[in-house]
This record gives structure tokens, sequence and C-alpha cells, in this order.
């Protein structure tokens, strides 16, 4: 699905590089469940955010569905990871001014889909995730859990073939991560490849594949 | 899409209404403001337009250098009109008005002075839009005797509008009614409810060449070269001028000329008379370009000023917004949709603005109105055309105030404000900083353009005029009275009212001037005239008016030679070039027009004082020793003056029961002539203030969202101990800081700027550095306010909240 060569990303510090990620390889495969651990400041959301296509990298080659990334303008970048892209973030980051059902909805409307093709769509989700409910409440008037299941149901809205979640129960209690974990699991039986940064070795036994960074290197994959 | 955006921009600015109300309430405030503006100027660049020919009809104006001084006038010679049309193919009618002043008219038992009675001729119907609706005014005005009035006058006198054919008596005898036409619009530089026939004057007859009483206006022909007209004009000088000063003055033109001495014709557009005319007896009061200029800039100020708040509000809030984006675009949000997103907001905000608007615009019309001295109606205003360029011209308010935070916002990389690295950055915005510079900078500009404009007409109002005008109450009219005029004056004084009364028209205040030619020489020629104001006025003339005399005595009624007897003003003395003025023998004419010159002997020189505006400075006077009976001037004692009027106003009914009393106040009359400018003064200070409220208002935001911004730097240092003192200190500086700034800017322009605008008046007050001193203090003392208020707000907080909350 995607593949990362000699990824290296740095900034300069007093003239100095200071690298945040030095020569990382990765290959994903489609359906894969991949959790990225490792200390503070390993580099496992400058990560995501690369794959994401959110942060630029400096050194490299990206391709993501035999599209090479690193040649491609914002604009073509944007409409890729808008396509096949989901996230899911730690602080949720649903807008406050929007309800639950417009919040899952935005993404459609970005991606021109039509106004009953949308409905359908966000019902179909609602339904899924039993938020019916709770469509026209506002996120403040939800629990954090109940935020971040909208928050998943958003960045799925779109059918992206890729989840990219970062840390999506770190605000969470064990149980309601418990169930996040749980909804992933489905998701990726489903078929939905998911990339995780967790700090929870838990939660990170839920992926298939769990790579391990420290210092902005690989250390280890198992 | 559009929808979507709408709703996201109703529901955040429902979200954030303190936010939004003071956005609202400051773009409404400057837009209403621009609109009461914008209906003033409309109104004035309207003046004559009504005329269906306007640009077709100009104006002969007339240029004279003669004996030393200047007279730009608005009148022409009597043969002018009938000549220009005769000689030149281009021209296809003019028409002459001559104003005589009031007229007193009959209404069955009562008399009424009517003040807007003009002569004119009968042509005046061809040339300007004034529809008839009884009559026929074109035909009947070329007879002698006959009067057009207007509608309202026609119900005024008769209760009905057909009344042509009937005749109104006035004190020169009774008018034939020929026809009634429309009110002249308010928006003609003359206005006149009464059109008597000119051939009714013999004076309109005379052929004179070198009198120029009568206000003449043309109409070319369509497509004829106005240019070729104005060329030929010289060739009336020296055809028909050169002659008259032939036989009046027995010298050529070529000699006077020679002289430095000119007449010149010219022609002025309809269109630029009322804000462009600033002659001598011009038909009515115009106005002037200048604060047409004025008013605009300021209106532009303050929609300036709102739009920079909006701008700033906006901004500043970004921090706020900055999460939404960054969101928004992982979401797959474009920077275009975000883009069109803020504009959206700013779209409603503006329209919301805009109904505001119009409702305080019209709630404040009245208002305005008095303050302008205009009758604007906003039904009358507001037509379709006006309504749209509104609507228009508000999305562009939007799009302009909405566009730097809509760039602005919309440019956040995703990932730095998901991981709220910019929250610093917001702090130190340069742009915001300056824009707020910028605001304070007019509003300090406006506020010292205000002080200085208060402070010259203070200056104008309590300079020492060379006369006394308080207490002075001047009887108008008194020439009715006829013989008895001279009976009423000695009845005044005989009631113990007053000690010093004084007959005569050409007070200091009023509009009664007479200018002539005065011989330093028996010998009448051009090289040894000189040409001033001659008043004609008596011995109380003098003390009455409280004026001094520089060198020699006043009149005495004890000396019969007194009627010879002359005495000039300061600037007079000056003209002549005398340094021992008194004794010496000037010569004039001793009756009227062509009459033989006679010798006069100056017996005093009286102190200079101010008759014309302040613009101008005191011009030669020359006060005569004879009877002019069309005024009283009664100086009274201080305190209530409410007796003595009743007490004139006994004499009066005694000598004239017929006839109304007409009485004003010498010190009205004064501040009448500075109207103008005392009306700058009142719109720009209530504008100026204006500015300065909505920049308090984008202060005060500004000042909520940098505390909202520093909760938690606040929380850590009072847990480190700080007190709120230094809290406040701490929050207050930044902005004072730009307030100080954005002075230091504005006061050379503002000194720049008011200099210029002084330079208009020969006598003008300093600018003086406690008017600078004065609006820093002020500025600065509101802009403490505003901060402190919610500096104090943000240290009083609780740190143990503002820090769990992070």
């Amino acid at each position: 699905m995607l593949s990362l060569k000699h990824i290296s990303k740095w900034v300069n510090v007093g003239g100095k590089p200071n690298f945040l990620l030095k020569d990382v390889n990765l290959t994903i495969n489609q359906g894969e469940f991949i959790s990225i651990m490792g200390p503070s400041g390993s580099g496992k959301s400058t990560l995501l955010h690369i794959i994401g296509m959110l942060d630029d990298f400096n050194e490299g080659e990206y391709s993501f569905m035999d599209q090479p990334v690193h040649g491609l303008k914002e604009k073509q970048r944007s409409a890729l990871y808008k396509q096949h892209i989901g996230f899911v973030f730690q602080a949720y980051h649903l807008i406050d001014e929007l309800t639950v059902y417009e919040n899952i909805e935005t993404p459609l409307i970005y991606q021109n889909v039509k106004s009953s093709e949308r409905k359908a769509m966000v019902a179909d989700i609602l339904d899924r995730f039993q938020i019916v409910g709770k469509k026209d409440l506002f996120p403040t008037q939800l629990s954090g859990g109940q935020q971040q299941l909208v928050g998943i149901a958003r960045a799925l809205i779109a059918k992206p073939q890729l989840l990219l979640a970062d840390e999506p129960t770190g605000n969470l209690n064990s149980k309601q991560g418990e169930e996040i974990m749980d909804l992933f699991k489905q998701l990726n039986k489903e078929g939905v490849t998911i990339i995780q940064v967790t700090h929870s070795e838990k939660n990170a036994g839920y992926g298939s594949r769990i790579i391990h960074l420290l210092d902005g290197r690989i250390e280890q994959e198992q | 899409m559009f929808r979507n955006y709408l709703k996201i921009a109703v529901r955040s600015l429902w979200k954030n209404k303190s936010f939004s109300a003071l956005n609202i309430a400051g773009l409404a405030m400057g837009l209403a403001a621009c609109l009461l503006i914008l209906l003033y100027v409309k109104d004035e660049l309207s003046y004559d337009k009504f005329n269906k020919n306007a640009n077709r009809i100009y104006r002969v104006d007339t240029d004279i250098r003669f004996g030393g001084s200047d007279f730009k006038i608005a009148t022409a010679p009597d043969p002018l009109a009938r000549t220009l049309v005769e000689e030149f193919p281009q021209i296809e009618a003019a028409v002459r008005f001559r104003n005589n002043g009031n007229l007193q008219f009959r209404k069955g038992q009562e008399n009424i002075m009517e003040d807007h009675v003009i002569y004119a001729d009968a042509s005046l119907f061809k040339i300007f839009t004034l529809p008839a609706i009884d009559g026929n005014p074109e035909q009947g005005l070329s007879q002698p005797n006959t009067v057009v009035i207007t509608e309202s006058m026609a119900n005024k006198y008769f209760g009905k509008k057909e009344v042509a054919g009937q005749f109104i008596e006035t004190a020169n005898g009774n008018l034939k009614i020929v026809g009634v036409i429309k009110d002249v619009p308010k928006s003609s530089h003359f206005n006149f409810d009464f059109f008597v026939s000119l051939e009714t004057l013999e004076e309109s007859r005379r052929n004179h060449w070198l009198g120029h009483n009568f206000n003449t206006y043309i109409l070319l022909k369509p497509g004829s070269d106005v240019e070729v007209v104005r060329a030929g004009l010289r060739g009336i000088v020296t055809r028909h001028v050169a002659k008259a000063i032939q036989s009046l003055l027995n010298s050529s033109l070529q000699d006077l000329e020679n002289k430095g001495d000119h007449i010149r014709y010219d022609l002025r557009p309809l269109s630029s008379i009322h804000l462009h005319s600033e002659l001598d007896s011009e038909l009515g009061i115009n106005n002037n370009i200048q604060y047409v200029y004025i008013f605009s800039a300021v209106a532009l100020f303050i929609l300036l000023i709102a739009c920079v708040n909006f701008m700033n509000l906006s901004t500043a809030r970004s921090s706020n917004r900055a999460r939404e984006v960054g969101v928004r675009k992982v979401m797959g949000s474009l920077r275009r949709n975000l883009i069109w997103q803020f504009l959206t907001e700013s779209i409603v905000i503006s329209s919301v603005s805009l109904i505001l608007a119009l409702i305080l615009a019209w709630t404040f019309l009245p208002w305005f109105n008095q303050l302008s001295g205009k009758e604007l109606l906003f039904s009358q205003q507001l037509t379709p055309g006006v309504t749209g360029s509104l609507i228009g011209f508000s999305i562009l308010v939007g799009i302009l105030a909405g566009s730097y935070p809509a760039f602005f916002l919309s440019s956040f990389q995703p990932i730095k404000v998901l991981k709220g690295k910019l929250a610093a950055g917001f702090k130190t915005g340069w742009m915001r900083n300056s824009l707020v510079v910028f605001q304070f900078g007019i509003s300090i500009f406006l506020i010292v353009g205000t002080v200085v404009i208060y402070n010259q007409l203070n200056f104008i109002r309590n300079k020492k005029a060379g006369f006394n005008r308080e207490q002075v109450l001047v009887v108008n009219d008194t020439q009715i009275l006829g013989k008895n005029s001279k009976l009423f004056k000695e009845e005044v004084l005989r009631s113990g009212i007053a000690k010093n009364v004084t007959m005569s028209g050409y007070l200091p205040t009023s509009t009664y001037r007479n200018s002539d030619v005065v011989f330093k020489d028996a010998t009448a020629n051009a090289a040894n005239s000189v040409s001033m104001q001659i008043w004609d006025v008596d011995d109380d003339y003098i003390p009455t008016l409280g004026m001094e005399m520089a060198a020699g005595r006043n009149f005495s009624r004890d000396l019969p030679t007194d009627s010879s007897a002359i005495i000039l003003n300061e600037a007079a003395v000056k003209l002549l070039g005398y340094t021992d003025p008194v004794g010496k023998v000037l010569f004039m004419p001793n009756g009227g027009f062509g009459s033989r010159n006679s010798p006069y002997t100056i017996v005093g020189v009286v102190k200079d004082f101010n008759y014309n505006s302040m613009r101008e400075a005191v011009g030669p006077v020359l006060l005569q020793n004879k009877l002019e009976e069309s005024s009283l001037a009664v100086r009274l004692p201080a305190g209530n003056p409410n007796q003595a009027i009743e007490k004139i106003r006994d004499i009066w009914k005694g000598l004239a029961p017929q006839q109304p009393l007409r009485f004003s106040f010498m010190d009205e009359d004064f501040n009448r002539i500075y109207e103008a400018e005392q009306r700058t003064g009142k719109i720009s200070l209530a504008f100026s203030l204006l500015a300065v409220l909505i920049a308090c208002l984008g202060l005060f935001g500004l000042a909520a969202y940098a505390a909202e911004q520093r909760t938690k730097e606040i929380g850590i240092r009072k847990v480190l101990g700080a007190s709120v003192t230094g809290i406040v200190q701490m929050l207050s500086k930044d902005f004072l800081k730009l307030v100080i700034l954005a002075t230091l800017i504005a006061f050379p322009f503002a000194w720049w700027a008011m200099d210029r605008w002084l330079q208009h008046f020969a006598y003008r007050s300093d600018i003086s550095w406690w008017i600078f001193a004065g609006t820093a203090g002020i500025t600065l003392m509101i802009a403490i306010l505003t901060v402190s208020f919610q500096a104090i707000r943000a240290a009083l907080l609780n740190p143990v909240k503002s820090l769990r909350n992070e």
C-alpha cells in the first residue's frame, strides 16, 4: 500500500541538524494493523504525520498507492489523502460549532458528495456506531469516549483505505479505550488498514505488527 | 456548499456573542455615520441638477480691479444679458435677476415681510426648470407689475393654488399674479417665493455698463462651445464697457489697464455655483466644496476604523479558530473553501451591521438634519439604485474587512496548529499592531482637527472685532416708517431704555453694503481714484457700536459743517497712503449716480472693525454723516432685554400699527456669518467622537483577547507572587505603547492639515501645544480605561482555576 525509503526529517538547532527521523524504511501492506510505539520524542507522531501527508520530510522517497508523494504538489497531495486517508486524534478535534451529524458530514462536503448521498452515508455510519440518538448534540455535550467515537466515524465516513490514529485512547479511561480498540479490530477485519501511535503495550497488542521507534530510528519490529 | 458556510457562520457568530456584538456594533456605527455623510454629500453634489438644461446654463461673473480694490461679484451690468444674446449666436437665452431685498406683502389686514423676493426677466422659465401649475409664467412675466409665485405662497395668501390673474398688494403697489409654479427645489442655489417681473424696475433699462447689480445667466444652444463665448467676452469690454469708462471717468480703458485696473467677465457653469462660488452678491448662501471634502474624508476614515476593528478582532480570535482550521484542512478542506467560509462570516456580519446601520441612520437623521441644516428624508434617498449599491457596498465592506482574516487564517499549517504551536505567534502580530496604530492615528487626527476648528471658532467669536456686539438690539426695516423713522429713534431714546441709539442699515453684521469711488482731487480721473465701502451713518453710530477713534473726532450734531465731514477707518487711511489724514479733503459724488463731485473733510479715523467674515482682512471704509434709515441699533443696558423689546414694540405700534416689528440681536447676526464653520465644527466633533468610540470598541475587544490568551501566564505569575497592579501594568503596557506611537505619527499630519485649513482665515488662532498635549492625554486616558478594565478582570482571576483549565 505504501512504502517509505530512507526517510529523514530534521530541524536545524543552532546550525546543527537535529534529527526527528533518521533513515526510516517501512513498507505497509493493505489490511495490516500497525502499532507504532516508543518513548516521548522518539518521532512516533512525526512519522504518522508524514505518512498522513500532513508534514514534509527532508530526504527520502515516499510512495503511496504507487504514487510518489514527494513529487506531488500540495493540491494533488490534498486530493490524494482526502480520498484515501482518515485521521483520528488524541484530542478528538471535533468542531465545536457543528453538531455530531454535521461533524461527520463535513469531509463529504469537501469531497463534493451530493446532498442526498451524504444523508444516506451519514445515516449509515450513525447507525453502525449506535449514535443516532446523539446526532443533534454538540461535541461539548458528549463524554470523551463518545466524542472519540464521533471522531472515528468522521474519519471513516469517506470510506478511506487507511486510518491513522494518534493515541486514540490517550484521553479516555480504560473501559472506553477498550471499546475503541475493539472497534479498530473490527474495522481492520473489514479491510481497513490501520496505523496507530500508542503508549500502551496492551493497545499495541491489538495490532498485527509493532514498530518500536527510538531517537528517530526504527529500533525494532515485531 | 454556500448554505453550509452560512450555517457555520451564523452558529460561530452566535457562539461568540460578545465578539460578534462588538464587531457588529462597531461596523454598524461606522456604516451609519458613513451613510449619513453620504446622504449629505449626495445632496450637496445634486445642487441645481434638477434643471433639465443644467449643463448648458452659465452665470456671468465679474472680476473688477479698480482704485486698489478687488471686486469679485456674481452680478453683471444690466445691458449685458441683452448684448450677449444679440452678439453671440451660440446663446439661446439670457436671464437677469435683481435682488432688491425683502418686500412687504399684504394678506387681508396683515402686513407680511417676505425675504425671498427677486426681480427677474421672463426668460427665467426658458432657462431654469420651474414647472408652472397655473397661468403662463413665461408669457406673463414680460409685463411690468406682474409676479409669479410659488405653490406654497399661493396657499399662504389665498388658500388655493389656482390664483393666476388675481392681484396681490405690496408696499410697492399691486402686482398681478401671472403664474403659479411649484416650489423651487431645496437643491437650488437660489430659493425664492416671489418672482417679480424685472420690467417693473426702471433700473433694468438704464443701460449702465459700470453698475453691477444683475445676476445674469445664459443658456447655450445645444452643441455650442462655451469656450468660444468665453473668449468673446473680452470683446464686450472693449466695445461697450470702454465707452462707458470714457464718458464717466474721462479716461480710456487702455489707461485704466496700464494702471493695473481691469474689468473681466467670465462664465461659471451652473453646477459649480453651489460648492465653488464665493463671490459678493450671490443669490443665496452657498456651501464650500472644502466641507464636502472634509466630510467625505471623515466618512472614509470612520469606515476604515470600523473595518480595521473587524480585521483585528477576527485575527485576534484566530487562535481560537486555528484548531478548527487545522481540523478542516485535515478533513480535506482546500484553502479556497476556508477563505470562502471566513468571507461568508464577515459578509454575514457586515449585512447584519448594514441593517442595524440603516436603523441607526434612520433614527439619527432628524438630529443630523438639525446639525447640518439640511432637510434630508430617508424615504426620498432610498431609491432602488441606492438600496442596491448599499447592499453591494456592505458586501464589499464584508470582503474588505474579512479578507485579511480569511487569508491569514486559511494559511495555517494544519499540523502546527493541531500541535498548538501557533499560539505564541499571535501575541506579537505586527500586522495587527500596525492596524491599531493606524486606527488610533486616524482618531487622533480627527480629534486634533476638531479641537482646532473649535478653537478657531472661539477665537473668532471672542476676538475684539473692533465693535461691541453684546446687548445690541437691531430693529430692521425701519425704512417702512418713512418720515416717522427719525421720530422712532427719538422716542426710543426718550423712553429711557437705552442711552445709545443709532440709525443706519450699514451695520458690521448686516449684509447692507455700498462700494463706490472716492477721488483724492477735485478733477475726477482714474489715476487719483480709490474704491472703498461708503456707509451713511449718524453721529451716534460710533458710540452706540462701541468703536474707538484712532485719531480726530466723531461727527457732532452741534457743528452744521459736519454734513460734509467723513470718518475713515485705518484700512482706508492706509489705502490712501496718508500719514496724517485728519483735515485732508476727499471728493465724491454728493448725491447718487452721475452727480457732481463735492469735497468732504476727514474729521477722524476710527479703529478697524470687522464687517465681513474673519476669513477676510478688514477692508477700507468711509463713514459719511448722512441719514440712512433702514435699521435702528439700540444698545441695551445689561440684563433681561424683554422689557426693552416690549417698549420698542409699543413705540413701533404707535407709529406703524399695520407693520410687523422685525428685530434681531447683533451678536446672533454676527454668529450667523460663521454658521458654516459652526456646522462643520459640530459635525466633525460628533463624528470624531464616534471614530474614537469605534476605535475603543476595537481596543476593548483586543484587550479582552490578549487577556484571555495570557490567562495561563497570568495564573503562573500570580502563583509566583505577582501583584494585581503588576499584572494590569503588564497587560496594558503593550497597547498603550501602540497608542503613544499612533499619537506621534498622527500629530505632524494633523498639524499640517489644520494649518492649511486655517490659511482660509485672515485672523487665525495658533495651533498651540496644549491641543496636542490634551489630545494625547485624553486618548491615552480612554485607552487606559478600556484596556485596564479587561486587564483588571484578568488579574483578579483565581490562578488555580485558570491553571486547572489548561
